[in-house]
Formats: C-alpha cells, structure tokens, sequence
C-alpha cells in the first residue's frame, strides 16, 4: 500500500506541474490541443496507481513527453498560420453586421435555440440587437450589441473620469502581501505610514488596497 | 521562447535516454539469454541468478512488473529442476526464460508490430 501512496504523490506532482506549466486557463477555455493534453495526460496519470505492475515510467515519460511537445506546439502555432489553423482553427463568425450565418451554424451543429439560450445567458433578450456574435476557438460564444444597444459608457458622454485602475490587497488578514505592494508601486515604509495615520496596527487590519490612483480602503478585523 | 527551450532540450534529453535504455536491455537481454542457454543442470544456475539480480532494477524501470515475476519464477524453477537433478524441467523452464527475456527484448524495438 504504501507503494500505492508514494505512486500517488508522485504522479500527482507531475500532474499538477503538467497542469500549471501549460497555463492557468479553466478547463472551459481550454484549446483543442491543450484538452486533448489534459484528457490524456489524465489518464495516463491514472494507470501506474491502479495497477501497481505497470512501471512508473510507462506514465512519467509520455505524460513530460506530451508536456513538452505541448509547449513546442504552442510555440510554433504562435509562428505558423497553418499551425494555428490545424491546431486551434478560426472563430466562426454566426452573426455577422446583424445577419444570421445559417450554414455557420449548421456547420458548427449549434441549434437555434442553443444559440438563443447563450444570447439569453449574456442578457440579449433579442436576436435583432446583435451586431456580431462568434464562436470562438474554445467554444464560447462572443457577442456583440448593435451600437444604440450597447450600454452607454462614459466616453460616449465624453465624460473626463480620473483612472483608478486596480484595488491591489496589499495586507490580508494581518499579513502584507508583499508582491501586491510591489504592483501598487508602494514600500512597506509607506505601508506603515498610513497605518500609522489611522492609528492602526498591522494586525488588526483585515484587508487593505490600494488602488492605481493611490486610494485606500481598509477593512479592520472583527473583535472574537 | 524559454519555454520552447527547455521544452526542445527535455524531449531530447528524452529521446536520447530511450534510445540509449533500448540499447540497453537489448544487451542485458543478449548477455542473458547467453547466460541462460549455457547454463547446465549439474553446474547450477548461479551465474545466470546473480546476473539477473545485478540487472533487474534497471530492467524493471521499464518492463512491466508482471514479466519480471514470470522471469524470476523460470529462475527459480531452473534452480529447483538442477537441485532435484530434472533435466525436463530445466529446460523447460530455460526455454520459456528465453522467451521472456526476449519478449522483454522485442518490446522496446521499435517495429510496425509493436507500434500498431
């Protein structure tokens, strides 16, 4: 059994290394190649645990094997346009300037209602209102309002507002996060100044961010 | 581009290790099955054992276990056929030895068959 064990962790390891050097996209926005990878590698990971007879390597070398020529492919779809084509194909256009692509979509076997269930799901209530939906190459469907539907931002009212960019968590549960600090292009001498303005210890600060307009929102830690 | 790097140099790396494990077991296999064939019942079969026991780790690396057990348990008949003196069974048992070895063998060539 304990063969079993130490199997197990070996192969999980390499699992999890496999999974996180071919990147950190969900399974749903997967490529063709990158789930077909996954699939394998999967099951392969999974026989050396069963059946104890079957070496470990029948599962290590194939399962870097596939990891590294996942890389390599990757690499050249990024160079070659008939790679990109054969590996990842091109986004289907179904709705183009606010026609329906009939044969795209039979092509693609995505019924009228499927198709109008996704539009449901992205709060387009009618088909007449979009300009532009694709499928793109991991299946999700994009869509596109036609321009007197689509909600009105502040540059269509040529509104001036100050960017504030991102709320960077610079301390969390009493800990500073130290990377966020460095993205918010602050020091934990600054960090400590503006504790100390609001008369706070670290450790009574629950969250605290920073945003890219140097704003800050703390939230304190509730009393046990 | 790093990764495509190290990615190129791991499968060579790779690649190289196969080919050179092939060549390997193809001659712990012939050193084996030479060992096997000139083995005689009334000298015993040590050689051929402790031959065995010095290879079996790197051969188990890449054949599947269950034909490890069967190699071992024809050893291990031959042993007990040359102590009770049975020529019928150690040759049987040399004959089939041979051909796990070979199977053993044949399995990392790289052939129509075995790819199919």
């Amino acid at each position: 059994m304990a063969t079993v064990l130490l199997r197990t962790l070996i192969v999980y390891a390499l699992f999890v290394l496999a999974i996180r050097l071919t990147g950190k996209r969900q399974i749903g926005e997967l490529q063709i190649s990158e789930l077909v990878i996954t699939f394998m590698i999967s099951e392969l990971a999974t026989a050396p645990i069963q059946d104890i007879s079957i070496p470990l390597s029948y599962s290590v070398i194939p399962i870097v094997f596939l990891l590294t020529f996942e890389v390599i492919v990757s690499f050249l779809v990024t160079k070659s346009k008939l790679l990109k084509k054969l590996f990842t194909g091109n986004p289907s256009y179904i709705i183009r300037n606010g026609k329906l692509n009939q044969g795209e979509l039979g092509k693609l076997r995505i019924g009228l209602n499927e198709l109008l269930g996704e539009l449901r799901l992205k709060d387009v209530s009618d088909i007449n209102d979009v300009d532009y939906a694709i499928v793109e190459q991991n299946g999700k469907i994009s869509v596109f309002l036609k321009k007197h539907k689509r909600i009105v931002t502040t540059s269509d009212l040529d509104i001036d507002v100050k960017r504030d960019g991102l709320g960077h968590a610079v301390i969390i549960d009493g800990n500073i996060d130290y990377t966020s600090l460095g993205y918010a292009q602050k020091n934990e001498a600054w960090l400590n100044k503006q504790l100390k303005e609001r008369n706070l210890e670290l450790d009574e600060v629950f969250l605290m961010t920073v945003d890219d307009a140097s704003s800050i929102n703390i939230i304190i830690k509730e009393e046990k | 581009m790093k990764a495509f790097i190290v990615s190129l140099v791991v499968i060579v790396l790779f690649t190289s290790l196969i080919i050179i494990n092939a060549i390997y077991i193809n001659r712990v296999a012939n050193d084996l099955i030479s060992v096997a064939n000139s083995a005689k019942i009334d000298t015993g079969c040590e050689k051929l054992s402790s031959l065995w026991e010095s290879k079996r780790l790197i051969i188990s690396l890449c054949a599947h276990h269950k034909e490890i057990d069967k190699i071992e348990e024809q050893i291990l008949l031959m042993q007990d056929s040359a102590r009770a003196n049975d020529y019928i069974s150690f040759d049987r048992a040399r004959v089939l030895l041979v051909e796990y070895i070979d199977h053993i063998r044949k399995h990392e060539r790289v052939t129509l068959d075995n790819i199919l």
